[in-house]
């Protein structure tokens, strides 16, 4: 048990002790291959207290999985934090965090909350003999508390199972060199002067000019995986934890060095025990999930199989062409083509059949399926079996909202012909084409009960309000009625009313705000049970080739209402869509009932949105927010083809950081997460969220519905083509 | 227990991070509505009672029309029985059969040889290339490149490409629900870089007939054990 006295060892001993286990141990090597192969598996490195792989207070230099989304939270001598952290890039991972420090006393608070942004990476990967690099930046962008950067190198060396059946362990050594707040303790010598020191200020600016200044310390970690379950860890720190111990009284300091004991209770969820600094206990919770692994595997009733026309169309007679000069026999294909969509849970809008009987084109609305490609997939089957055998090209059109985003045409023998190939999926693809599609033409034989349409929900709402200094986290819960009226293709007449059962974001502090406080008065809105979240008209339709327009009136969001326009450019093998959208607002009453308050504003923007390939999505939009600042959002998302987006941005405005107040500026996080994902079975549904560290007034925008870009580009080619296997599924 | 405990997860976390989005869909149901939906159906699952396993004796499978097959999923040891779908062909060799599952599972077999899965929990096999053979018998006849597609987590495909060598084990008598049949058994050992596969199959001597075999469907199904019960 050579290892569990390294753990236990100080770090002089340590040094002499790594080398042995080196000596001992043989560097992790690729496992002999004679299993069936597998797919990537979904795994959770260990986070430490900052939310990013590490020990406990410390980094070691391992990368999440590839689009990995975690969620964790530690506690020692009241200091608690709560972490976001994701791995938007294979060599680049971030962390979001809003920390309390109990009994800090300083800066006028008692508790002193904060929020912090941290990036981490890798500058080489592990090699056999070389140890993975790292270079993070800790507290980079908030009012810098923890502010800190390292450099960090950390190998694994395979140890052996503690007894047969158990899996085999893994010892991770790390060593690290830290700087600002992790070079505080034992340092060994110092760069490009003084550090500013933390004063509790404002924050938000990026702090380059201290970044890797002032004195740096070494630190080191080992953390050794007993089994599949357990994991024991032992650190020492270069945090000296001045702040909370020379400056203020938060906890007694006696030691450097840190031990803990980690239990992995399922794939997803981790918990650990610590002992801090010689004189407190720590605990922490991690979860974390991969959108690329769904919680449930989705699983959608297999189709019908295609059944070709060479089997059951063996008369002549039944490849004739007439049937098609009579209204009856038109309305009956119809009506039978309208049944097997059904079928499929699809609900058919209209269906054109040119004169000669030899081309179909079928208008969907498609309320179940999140990948483009399985509906279209299942629709072109359901026209197979129900349309007669002399049509041969089908065109398929996906509406969104009564308007059709692309037509997706294919010849029938093609179907016919590869749904057993085995390169299937490329195969349709290759013969089929997505293009560009007009309005329901003269021709066409419309579904005749599908207007108007009435839906209606009843269903508990949640509305929570973060980061407030005096109490992070308050929630109000009630009940939402909602009710969706659709009187002809393209309108919709939306409405909600909420009625609050308990709740304290009434409680919220008020506005400090100087610029017009057009998201600040949060709490004023909050101090009425029963409200109109929202009640409008809107139309969508096709302006003309590759543009799609909307306008909207009413009341659109709890704080605005007014007038909404938007015209969308989208070719749909574009890369590339142009948007223009503008606004006339105004500022609607506290209690949220019909009446406006005296403030009203022109706001509008031109957005560029660009599919920048590896599911990244690049957003700029540029114009004039709610407050009549000017400037500009930049939006990156990482979008999954499941549902899943991650994303990030940040609003540059002409309000100074001063007028802007705490922040500086508008950023914040948004993650989508499908409900498919995890419910394992086909659904349209998606709950959206965006976090923001604070909620000021410059660089806002109004809550207008129903935005043109994602319903366009969701049946466009690139998602059609990268969702091509469940055309087939 | 999992799966509800999954759920109820899903729902705290929407509470938490709730309101500020909201569904995107304005057709169908609403997020939240979904959500009870499901864990009102998991709930009723569970209280139902445990399926009664099918003891198979002869005397019962003669009295079935159709042909069946019993296909075995190896990884949860449970065993369905399915009837032919659709018999078809199409411009490659061999007689293509889709076979459907009372529970809308399908699996497709050209000349005995898995070519597809639908439905089934996991990721399904998409398509498969096969080293079957016109006219001769079911069944691979040659050693040859074999590759798999599959639709995985994140809606995109994943192919994996084997190099299979066709080897035959000999005569075997294989007994299927007290009757005999003389078969060759036949074993198609498949090796790429990301691991290694192996796939049965035991052919009827004289009509060439696949009685049984034991066949890869990708990582996430595994290995399905396929019996011909009736013809």
């Amino acid at each position: 048990m050579a290892i569990v006295t390294i753990v236990q060892t100080s770090l002089g001993k340590m040094r002499t002790g790594t080398f042995v286990a080196a000596a001992l141990l043989a560097p992790v090597a690729g496992q002999a291959q004679s299993e069936a192969p597998t797919f990537e598996t979904f795994s959770a490195p260990s986070l430490n207290f900052y939310g990013l792989p590490g020990v406990m207070d410390m980094p070691n230099a391992d990368m999440l999985p590839d689009g990995q989304f975690a969620l964790s939270y530690s506690l020692f001598a009241g200091q608690s934090r709560y972490n976001m952290t994701f791995q938007p890039f294979p060599w680049m991972t971030g962390t979001f965090r809003y920390n309390g420090i109990q009994d800090l006393n300083l800066f006028g608070y008692s508790t002193y909350y904060d929020r912090s942004f941290d990036l981490k990476f890798r500058l080489a990967k592990e090699g056999k003999y070389r140890p993975q690099l790292a270079l993070g930046l800790q507290d980079f962008i908030g009012t810098g508390v923890y502010s800190g950067e390292y450099l960090v190198a950390s190998k694994n060396f395979a140890t052996p199972s503690l007894s047969a059946g158990r899996a085999k362990g893994n010892l991770k050594l790390s060593f690290g060199l830290g700087w600002g707040r992790l070079g505080t303790n034992g340092s060994i010598g110092k760069l490009g002067g003084t550090r500013p020191r933390f004063s509790g200020g404002t924050g938000g600016l990026v702090a380059y000019d201290s970044w890797f200044r002032g004195n740096f310390a070494p630190f080191a970690g080992v953390e050794w995986q007993a089994d599949d379950r357990w994991t024991l860890k032992a650190e020492y720190s270069s945090d000296a934890y001045r702040t909370e111990t020379r400056r203020s009284n938060v906890f007694d300091r006696k030691s450097q060095l840190n031990f803990g004991v980690e239990y992995k209770a399922s794939e997803r969820w981790r918990f650990g025990g610590y002992y801090m600094y010689g004189s407190e206990i720590g605990f922490s919770a991690q979860m974390q999930i991969n959108p690329k692994h769904p919680a449930l595997p989705k699983r959608v009733a297999a189709p019908v199989p295609i059944v070709p026309r060479s089997q059951w169309a063996t008369d002549p007679a039944m490849w004739n062409q007439e049937w098609a000069a009579s209204e009856k026999l038109r309305l009956t294909v119809r009506d039978q083509v309208k049944g097997e969509i059904a079928k499929e849970n699809l609900v058919m809008t209209a269906l054109d059949i040119d004169a000669s009987a030899t081309r179909a084109q079928l208008r969907v609305r498609n309320t179940t399926y999140r990948s483009p490609a399985l509906a279209l997939g299942r629709v072109a089957r359901a026209m197979s079996r129900s349309l007669p055998a002399s049509v041969e090209t089908f065109g398929i059109v996906i509406e969104s909202q009564g308007v059709g985003t692309s037509e997706f045409i294919v010849r029938r023998s093609d179907l016919e012909a590869l749904e057993n190939s085995p390169e299937g999926a490329d195969g349709i693809l290759s013969v089929a084409t997505v293009r560009d599609v007009g309005p329901v033409s003269d021709t066409a034989m419309l579904t005749e009960e599908l207007y108007p349409d009435f839906t209606r929900s009843i269903a508990p709402y949640t509305a929570p309000a973060y980061f407030d200094p005096n109490k992070p986290f308050r929630l109000d819960v009630g009940i939402e009625f909602k009710g969706t009226y659709l009187p002809a293709p393209g309108w919709k007449i939306s409405g909600a009313v909420r009625h609050r059962l308990a709740g304290d974001v009434k409680n919220g502090r008020a506005s400090n705000s100087v610029l017009p406080h057009v998201r600040t008065d949060q709490s004023r809105y909050a101090q009425y049970d029963t409200t109109l979240k929202n009640l409008y008209v809107t139309r969508q339709w096709k302006a003309g080739p590759n543009l799609y327009a909307r306008g909207s009136f009413g009341y659109f969001e709890s704080m605005f209402g007014g007038l909404s326009g938007e015209l969308l450019w989208k070719p749909v093998n574009s890369r590339l869509a142009i948007g223009v959208e503008a606004n006339y607002l105004k500022q609607r009453d506290y209690n949220q009932q019909f009446g406006f308050r005296n403030y009203d504003v022109w706001s509008g923007f031109v957005s560029a949105y660009y599919e920048a390939g590896q599911d990244y999505l690049v957003q700029l939009d540029v114009g004039r927010y709610l407050a009549g600042d000017i400037g500009a959002t930049m939006t990156v998302t990482r979008t999954f083809d499941n549902g899943w987006e991650l994303g990030g941005f940040f609003t540059l405005t002409d309000v100074s950081a001063a007028d802007f107040g705490e922040g500086s500026f508008d950023k914040g996080l948004i993650v989508r997460v499908p409900l498919g994902w995890m419910l394992g079975k086909p659904s349209r549904n998606t709950n959206s969220t965006v976090i923001r560290p604070i909620q000021r007034d410059g660089g806002q925008r109004a809550n207008t519905p129903d935005h043109l870009y994602r319903q366009v580009r969701d049946n466009h080619r690139r998602n059609i083509y990268q969702q091509r296997s469940g055309f087939w599924e | 227990m999992r799966r509800l405990t999954q759920l109820i997860c899903a729902l705290v976390a929407l509470a938490v991070l709730g309101a500020c989005g909201s569904s995107e869909s304005t057709q169908g149901a609403f997020y939240k509505t979904e959500l009870f939906e499901e864990i009102k159906t998991v709930v009723k699952a569970r209280r139902a009672p445990p399926p009664q396993p099918t003891v198979l004796t002869r005397a019962l499978l003669d009295t079935l029309d159709a042909p069946h097959l019993e296909v075995k999923i190896e990884k949860d040891d449970a065993v369905g029985f399915v009837l032919p779908q659709l018999v078809r062909r199409d411009e490659l060799p061999g007689e293509i059969v889709t076979w459907r599952a009372a529970d809308n599972a399908t699996i497709t077999l050209r000349d005995g040889v898995l070519i597809a899965t639908r439905g089934m929990t996991g990721y399904n096999l998409i398509a498969a290339s096969t080293l079957v053979e016109e006219g001769g018998a079911q069944g691979p006849s040659t050693s040859g490149p074999r590759r798999y597609t599959l639709r995985i987590g994140n809606e995109k495909q994943q192919s994996f490409s084997f190099a299979c060598d066709l080897v035959s084990l000999g005569p075997k008598s294989l007994e299927i629900v007290e009757l005999t049949y003389a078969t060759t058994h036949l074993q198609e050992r498949c090796a790429s870089a990301e691991g290694e596969i192996v796939n049965d199959y035991w052919v009827d001597s004289k009509t060439g007939r696949v009685w049984q075999s034991r066949q890869w469907a990708g990582p996430s199904i595994g290995y399905l054990t396929i019996r011909q019960l009736t013809i």
